[in-house]
């Protein structure tokens, strides 16, 4: 069977380098595809896939020509991946969830202030001043518009933002809008009306400690989920391994 | 002889430039086993008369003491400094508030692990150390005495 995985990152993740160790040892045969070097079309035409494999990095007007052919999709489990898969109809398998987190450990923020809606009529600085003085913490605005205080880190891009977000402990926004889209990605967010200052370090606390439990919890799954036993299963489910004992005696030598 | 080299991209007759060569001056009577070097790419000018060693700034691309760049110009060329043996950021102004910029510039300046901070007063160390990160030092103005805790606590 040919077999491409969409790869167009520098560094192979785990998964990807277990599900290729697996079916490269059972005889498929994997190529390795870079959709920013090649086109879809291209590479249909010259590989003739039996089976893709895709990320949610694949370009969007690529899900049409994909969800017509047989394809394993891995990624993000967030709500935009449901959605992708929600709407290419999978036809081999649902949704394989890889849990990856991205952590810049660089930006940790106890309190980032999105600036990516504020609007300068509200006047919010005052409000920011006494969080100043009440606490020690790491503070920083940062976002689209530009805050006139000294604690404005920077401009960011909306992606940026969202990987900033992820390494601080409360996000307070302006815009009820960006409050549950980041609450949807397992982010405190909070609307700046909503802040009680009074709370601000019990709150700062807990989020640490929620965090760390779900660092702890994360790095389980993804030990497991990159372990080559887990990948022979899931192909075998998936029927790309037909007799797991001889696959897995295949392997044995792999890991 | 304990090395000690400051990256300065311009000297101009401001109170920058007049507090460091000051400093430096009177670091050349007092530490006679301190052998400060002043790198520079514009020597622009001084009011001041130096009785330390100026050098451009290509001089200190091979140079293996310690390094302080003093601003973010001189900040940018630390990942040429392959043999500089520590390299220190004294961040004289808070540049990031009166010239915005996106953060992917700013944090090769703030945030980079090879360089440590030194802040210019208590007031800049805890807006630094808030947005950034914790300064190792808190030196006002160059001052000597305090410049030289940076060679001897090493």
């Amino acid at each position: 069977m040919n077999i491409v995985v969409e790869h167009s990152e520098n560094n192979l993740c785990p998964f990807i380098i277990s599900i290729s160790k697996v079916l490269n040892a059972i005889g498929h045969k994997i190529i390795f595809w870079n959709q920013n070097h090649k086109s879809i079309y291209e590479m249909l035409e010259e590989l003739k896939p039996d089976i893709i494999i895709v990320n949610n990095s694949l370009k969007p007007n690529y899900w049409e020509i994909i969800k017509n052919k047989k394809y394993i999709f891995y990624g993000n489990h967030d709500p935009i991946n449901k959605a992708i898969a929600k709407i290419t109809k999978t036809n081999l398998i649902d949704l394989i969830s890889y849990p990856y987190t991205f952590e810049n450990h660089i930006f940790n923020t106890d309190i980032l202030f999105s600036s990516n809606y504020y609007q300068k009529e509200r006047d919010l600085s005052r409000l920011m001043d006494k969080v100043f003085e009440k606490t020690d913490l790491r503070i920083k605005y940062c976002g689209h518009s530009h805050i006139q205080s000294p604690y404005f880190a920077g401009f960011l891009e909306t992606e940026e933002f969202t990987k900033i977000a992820l390494c601080s402990k409360i996000v307070i926004t302006t815009d009820e809008i960006e409050k549950i889209s980041l609450l949807n990605r397992k982010i405190y967010a909070i609307l700046s009306n909503e802040l009680d200052i009074e709370e601000i370090d019990e709150i700062c606390k807990n989020e640490k400690i929620r965090k760390s439990k779900l660092k702890e919890e994360r790095k389980k799954i993804i030990d497991n989920t990159n372990s080559i036993e887990y990948v022979a299963n899931l192909l075998e489910n998936i029927g790309l391994i037909s007799d797991k004992e001889r696959s897995l005696s295949l392997i044995g030598n792999l890991s | 002889m304990k090395k000690l080299g400051f990256l300065m991209h311009q000297m101009l007759p401001n109170q920058k430039t007049n507090a460091l060569s000051i400093n430096l001056n009177e670091m050349v009577q007092k530490y006679p086993d301190i052998d400060p070097i002043l790198f520079f790419n514009d020597i622009g000018m001084c009011n001041i008369k130096n009785e330390f060693a100026v050098m451009q700034t290509i001089e200190a691309l091979d140079y293996d003491g310690i390094l302080i760049a003093t601003d973010e110009i001189s900040v940018n060329m630390f990942k040429a400094c392959m043999r500089a043996k520590e390299k220190y950021f004294y961040v004289w102004d808070i540049n990031w508030f009166y010239n915005p910029r996106p953060i992917s510039n700013i944090k090769s300046l703030y945030l980079n692990d090879d360089v440590k901070l030194i802040a210019r007063s208590k007031s800049h160390f805890d807006i630094i150390s808030r947005v950034f990160k914790k300064p190792e030092y808190i030196i006002q103005d160059f001052n000597v005495d305090e410049i030289k805790s940076i060679i001897y606590d090493r």
